[in-house]
């Protein structure tokens, strides 16, 4: 009697510790586990997006330098003034030609970036509209269809009220891709929109 | 008689016909517009209007509506619909209060209406707005979806630790008793009580009676030793679920997952560049200029970004000194490895879902994959390289295809398994 009861303890004290030091990792969510070697893992040099002693904001990621530009880039001339929209709608020409396939791309980009507040054809009845205060206007509506290429590459370049600025995550040629595809949604149904959207907003919440 | 009387009664019908009519178009015209004018111009501003103005105080782009026909010019409807209408044309014209509210508000010049809207609609809105719903009408936008709390499937470890303790005392203990037990029976029976050898001695003396139990135990032990300790070595450095806490409880189930947003959308550098990028603050500042938070676990969690970016939710302005959020890195790999995402992403055209999981369906980011070589390597040789549409190393497909057209082109036939692909 006593040495079975001995022999339990004993082997489920074992099972017990084995299984205990085998899962070390979990017992702290906020440890990685055991590192060989974690030089090789936490290296010396700073990492995109890392910590940095070295900058008063502890960031490594840095902005450019100001004044200089990166090879191969050209940057927006127009400033964020009346002026420089009044220009920009003016003058800034889209170098993509507006065909189907240019179209296509751009529908691509505008599905990733746009399409969440925007929605599926620019009418602002995306997932996302429904959170906020009140849904983006519908790029056909009078206000809107009538932006020049230029002053949609400005609002990306910029941001324009609730919308912030994209320059950061969308690339140029991306950026252009994109406008050829809003004109063509700046086109849907353009008689009686007012009706139209009125019609298929949600009643008002508050 | 009879004819005079139905005469008399069609003439008062009439009359009193006239009455409600005139009554009608009155009230339509004059300052109590009715329900459904208010309802009709309730559903333009929600489609118009709501984007930059909320109905309580708060400013969002243009400044909220609350109490706003004490505000301006009386009288009040006329105003605003002039405003609403045109404000360009109304502040060109010289109205100091149209003026004044321009240059409140930073001269952002608002939407002009003219022509998007007919009088008709511009006098509902001004309607709705200065008759708005009361509070108690308004049913609060209930949260999305149920705040899942944070799975805990982490056994804490201190209780294993008070296993142990226990059994050991329950040893210490049960050989105590045996002892005492036995020195009586041994009185009894005249006999001396039995020395006390200490338990390391007592553990001897029990290994040597019980032989068989001893070696079971023992191979328990190594085999115990053997199967934890190789999966415990083949842990160093595999994080796979590794789920730190962060310091904003961010929800990718409620980001990518309801809100539908697409993964490139935050991490905009995994089709451009080696890393996928942790999203700076102005891009989760795109929605959450507007959106504060639905629950107040919501408003905590998303008051955090505020405080970062130095925002004031109140005015709308960027006031304060701004800080980056200290995001705890999850997937890592050593520097003696590299890996690039767009070459993946954009090149190889595979979803984030290969490497990553489902993120949709994930309340605290963790890692999926184990991302050793092995599972490198495995992917590297088992999938099947995209090669329809795509511009990248045209050449190279067109000759591996000429090789022999039947087989399938997998990343380890472009040199993918070559070590100074990723080592060098």
């Amino acid at each position: 009697m006593n040495k079975k009861v001995l022999f339990l303890a004993l082997s489920s004290t074992i099972l017990a510790f084995s299984f205990f030091s085998s899962s070390c990792r979990r017992i702290n969510k906020d440890s990685s586990g055991v590192e060989y070697m974690p030089d090789m893992y936490r290296s010396p040099s700073y990492e995109d997006n890392s910590y940095n002693p070295l900058f008063a904001d502890s960031m490594t990621d840095r902005a450019p330098v100001k004044g200089t530009v990166p090879v191969g880039f050209t940057p927006f001339p127009f400033p964020n003034t009346p002026e420089g929209l009044a220009n920009a709608s003016q003058y800034w020409k889209d170098p993509f030609p507006a065909t189907p396939e240019i179209e296509a791309q751009g529908k691509a980009i505008y599905s990733i970036y746009c399409i969440h507040c925007h929605g599926p054809s620019g009418m602002g009845d995306g997932k996302v509209a429904a959170k906020l205060p009140g849904p983006p206007p519908p790029y056909s509506d009078k206000a809107h269809r009538d932006f020049t290429e230029g002053e949609i590459y400005y609002i990306l370049e910029y941001g324009r009220n609730m919308m912030g600025s994209h320059a950061g995550q969308l690339s140029v040629d991306q950026r252009c891709k994109l406008i050829r595809y809003v004109q063509t949604l700046q086109k849907i149904g353009q008689t009686s929109d007012t009706a139209k959207t009125v019609a298929a907003a949600p009643a008002p919440t508050k | 008689m009879n004819k005079l009387i139905t005469k008399l009664q069609k003439s008062l019908a009439a009359f009193f016909a006239f009455v409600f009519t005139l009554i009608t178009i009155s009230t339509t015209y004059a300052q109590a517009p009715t329900a459904a004018a208010i309802a009709e111009g309730g559903k333009i501003f929600h489609a118009k209007c709501a984007t930059c103005h909320s109905l309580g105080t708060n400013k969002i782009t243009g400044p909220g509506l609350q109490g706003v026909g004490d505000r301006v010019t009386a009288p009040a409807a006329d105003w605003m619909f002039k405003w609403v209408k045109n404000n360009n044309a109304l502040r060109k014209s010289g109205d100091a209060y149209a003026n004044k509210v321009y240059a409140d508000n930073g001269n952002v010049a608002m939407t002009v209406f003219e022509g998007d809207l007919t009088d008709d609609q511009v006098k509902n809105v001004v309607a709705f707005v200065l008759n708005p719903p009361k509070e108690d009408d308004v049913v609060a936008k209930g949260p999305e979806g149920p705040t899942k709390k944070a799975d805990n499937d982490e056994h804490p470890g201190w209780i294993l630790l008070l296993i142990i303790a226990v059994l050991f005392i329950i040893v210490v203990v049960l050989r105590t008793v045996r002892r005492s037990l036995l020195a009586v029976t041994n009185q009894k029976q005249g006999l001396p009580a039995p020395e006390d050898i200490g338990l390391w001695k007592d553990t001897l003396k029990w290994i040597k009676t019980h032989k068989t139990h001893f070696v079971v135990i023992n191979i328990f032990l190594v085999v115990c030793f053997l199967v934890y300790g190789w999966q415990y070595l083949w842990g160093i450095d595999v994080t796979t679920g590794y789920k730190p806490s962060q310091p904003i409880n961010f929800r990718h189930d409620v980001h990518a997952g309801q809100n539908g947003i697409a993964c490139i959308y935050c991490h905009s550098g995994a089709e451009k560049g080696k890393v996928a990028g942790i999203p700076t603050l102005n891009v989760c500042m795109n929605c959450h200029k507007g959106i504060q938070g639905s629950t107040p676990e919501y408003k905590t969690e998303i008051a955090k970004i505020y405080d970062a970016a130095g925002w004031d939710p109140q005015n709308m302005v960027y006031n304060k000194p701004s800080h980056p959020i200290k995001w705890n890195r999850i997937h890592n790999l050593p520097d003696f490895a590299y890996f690039n995402h767009s070459q993946h992403v954009t090149v190889g055209k595979l979803d984030c879902k290969n490497c990553h999981g489902d993120c949709t369906t994930y309340t605290t980011n963790e890692q999926f994959a184990p991302l050793t070589m092995g599972w490198c390597i495995d992917c590297h040789r088992g999938t099947q390289v995209q090669m329809a549409g795509n511009g990248y190393y045209a050449k190279l497909h067109e000759s591996l295809m000429k090789q022999d057209s039947s087989r399938t082109i997998t990343e380890a036939d472009m040199g993918g398994l070559e070590c100074g692909k990723c080592h060098y």
